[in-house]
């Protein structure tokens, strides 16, 4: 962190809380060595929490009821979407991540293509039934007015029906919301699954 | 149950019984003479470039530390201590100065030998602790960065039991003074199906490409319009060796442009020329897919990912059980190549072969 020391937020005057009331003297300073990847930024109000929440919710509606153009009308054209997993190294080396997904607007399209049309797809053909949870979902205002980054935990269930194969994914995803007009777009999306390799075939299913 | 494998193969019809892609006691027999016997590839040598950088993977049905004991040797260990067989490394893969175990704590060297056992005065006085380090695979070879490792110590040279094959692997892994790098580590997947299902899709299974794939060949307007995959249909060849490795070679089309190296760098066409003969040179030149099977489970491909470069993969089927293979799956690009165009062939080789590829 540069400068003489990080700037006053709500979130971490909160986070102190937590860990204070834990009995933790060296709080601050737990919060920024265990959640790295928790934002600085301040976390939005309630009002635009509960929109936030309602658009995730819609949005994973969207998947479950596989309505995949739908959803993809939801992303900005510059989407970035990551989907990553763990190489188990050391507890005393870095986390190391490999992106197993990395698709941009025009590969995410194809990849969303091939699953909406049934003589394109032999993964998703009988479909997967997938029930997906997201929660614990946090939201930070972004450097730009309109700009959200949102941390929330995904477990995602998926079936597919024509094997004996039941895939079980959880993951933490990091989002980019822009808030527009028209409402929320997503202009990132990481997906961090806790897993190293994937026991249940190839992912078909989009996170 | 059968006594011996008579019955599983019917070579005047050239029929496999079904029994062979799911039983248990075929598998076991295949560990025992296939995989315990045959050079198996194992990784990359740029996957460790580091002293004491070490990978953890399996040789047949045993977990071995692929490890880089020195600047240019490679170490294949048993993954188990020689003392009461605790697996020693639990991760996937680190850098480290010795191997201890976390049972008793008897350390090693990265190059298997013991160094200590912690109480090695509990031990009669005539101990021999040189006896006493990690098992090694008797053999291991490196063609061109590929590693491989054989548990039998009577096996023939690697380059023997290549034959053949080795004149093509060359054109893909040898192509540039540099050689090709492993852009990023493995993807790794478990699916329900044997491993011979992968081998003998990637060794000579054209026909099935038309029809699983038809997902990305119908969306991926552009590469089937580049390639002439429809209109201007295919001219393969199919290679087997004696060994018992073999690829299929599909050639652009008669009349279609020959463009096959602008999906390669231009800085890189002429270090082909300088590393290859004029016949790899030209076999590049013309080639659309190249897909092959190193016997018995390792596979590669080299075709078009994405609109604009070609991604060369690296599969390798590992039997967990007759009915289950755990595969992994490699994407290199020319060392020489610049960063961008590395970042391209990752993505878009992953996007088509990877853990979620579309080509899946």
């Amino acid at each position: 962190m540069a400068g003489p020391g990080p700037p006053p937020s709500r979130y971490r005057s909160r986070a102190i809380l937590v860990y204070a009331a834990l009995g933790r003297a060296d709080a601050l300073q737990r919060v920024q060595v265990i959640m790295p990847e928790f934002s600085a930024r301040p976390t939005v109000d309630n009002e635009d929490y509960l929109a936030i929440l309602r658009f995730l919710y819609a949005e994973a509606a969207l998947l479950d009821r596989r309505a995949f153009q739908h959803w993809f009308a939801l992303l900005t054209e510059d989407i970035r979407y990551q989907v990553t997993t763990v190489v188990a190294r050391p507890a005393q080396d870095e986390t190391s991540r490999i992106a197993i997904v990395d698709e941009d607007n025009h590969s995410l399209k194809m990849r969303v293509d091939q699953i909406s049309d049934p003589g394109l797809t032999h993964a998703e053909n009988p479909p997967s039934l997938t029930q997906r949870i997201v929660s614990n979902v946090e939201a930070y205002y972004g450097e730009q007015n309109g700009i959200f980054e949102t941390t929330s935990n995904i477990l995602l269930y998926a079936n597919r029906t024509g094997s004996s194969e039941t895939g079980l994914y959880a993951g933490q995803r990091q989002d980019v919301l822009i808030r527009d007009h028209t409402g929320f777009k997503i202009a990132e999306r990481t997906v961090n699954l806790a897993q190293t390799v994937l026991h249940d075939s190839t992912l078909s299913v989009l996170l | 149950m059968k006594s011996d494998a008579t019955g599983w193969v019917d070579k005047e019809r050239g029929l496999v019984s079904r029994e062979a892609f799911v039983s248990e006691e075929v598998y076991q027999l295949e560990i025992e003479r296939i995989f315990n016997r045959s050079w198996i590839y194992l990784g990359h040598e740029t996957e460790i470039p580091a002293v004491g950088d070490y990978v953890v993977r399996n040789l047949g049905n045993a977990p071995v530390i692929v490890v880089r004991d020195t600047p240019d040797s490679v170490k294949v260990l048993l993954n188990s201590c020689r003392h009461r067989g605790a697996k020693l490394c639990r991760a996937d893969a680190g850098n480290t100065k010795n191997f201890v175990c976390p049972f008793h704590g008897w350390a090693y060297e990265i190059d298997g030998a013991l160094r200590t056992t912690g109480f090695d005065h509990h031990f009669r006085d005539d101990t021999d602790f040189s006896a006493m380090g990690l098992i090694p695979a008797p053999n291991v070879e490196s063609f061109h960065g590929l590693v491989f490792a054989c548990w039998d110590k009577d096996a023939v040279p690697l380059r023997d039991y290549l034959g053949d094959i080795g004149w093509y692997l060359e054109t893909f892994f040898k192509r540039t003074p540099g050689g090709m790098e492993v852009l990023a580590p493995p993807h790794r997947w478990r699916t329900k199906a044997n491993w011979k299902i992968g081998s003998l899709n990637f060794i000579g299974d054209s026909q099935h490409s038309p029809t699983t794939h038809i997902g990305p060949s119908t969306l991926d307007a552009a590469r089937t319009i580049r390639d002439g995959f429809r209109k201007h249909g295919q001219d393969s060849f199919h290679v087997v060796t004696d060994e018992g490795h073999g690829c299929t070679l599909t050639y652009l089309a008669p009349g279609m442009p020959e463009k096959n190296y602008l999906t390669h760098p231009e800085a890189l066409k002429p270090l082909y020329e300088e590393s290859l003969n004029t016949d790899q040179v030209s076999m590049l030149h013309h080639l659309r897919v190249c897909v092959g099977t190193i016997f018995p489970n390792m596979s590669f491909i080299e075709s078009q990912a994405g609109a604009g470069e070609k991604a060369l993969i690296i599969r390798l089927w590992h039997p967990v059980s007759g009915t289950e293979m755990e595969v992994l799956s490699w994407v290199f690009a020319e060392k020489e190549a610049d960063q961008g165009y590395k970042d391209r062939v990752l993505r878009n080789g992953f996007h088509n072969f990877g853990a979620a590829g579309v080509f899946e």
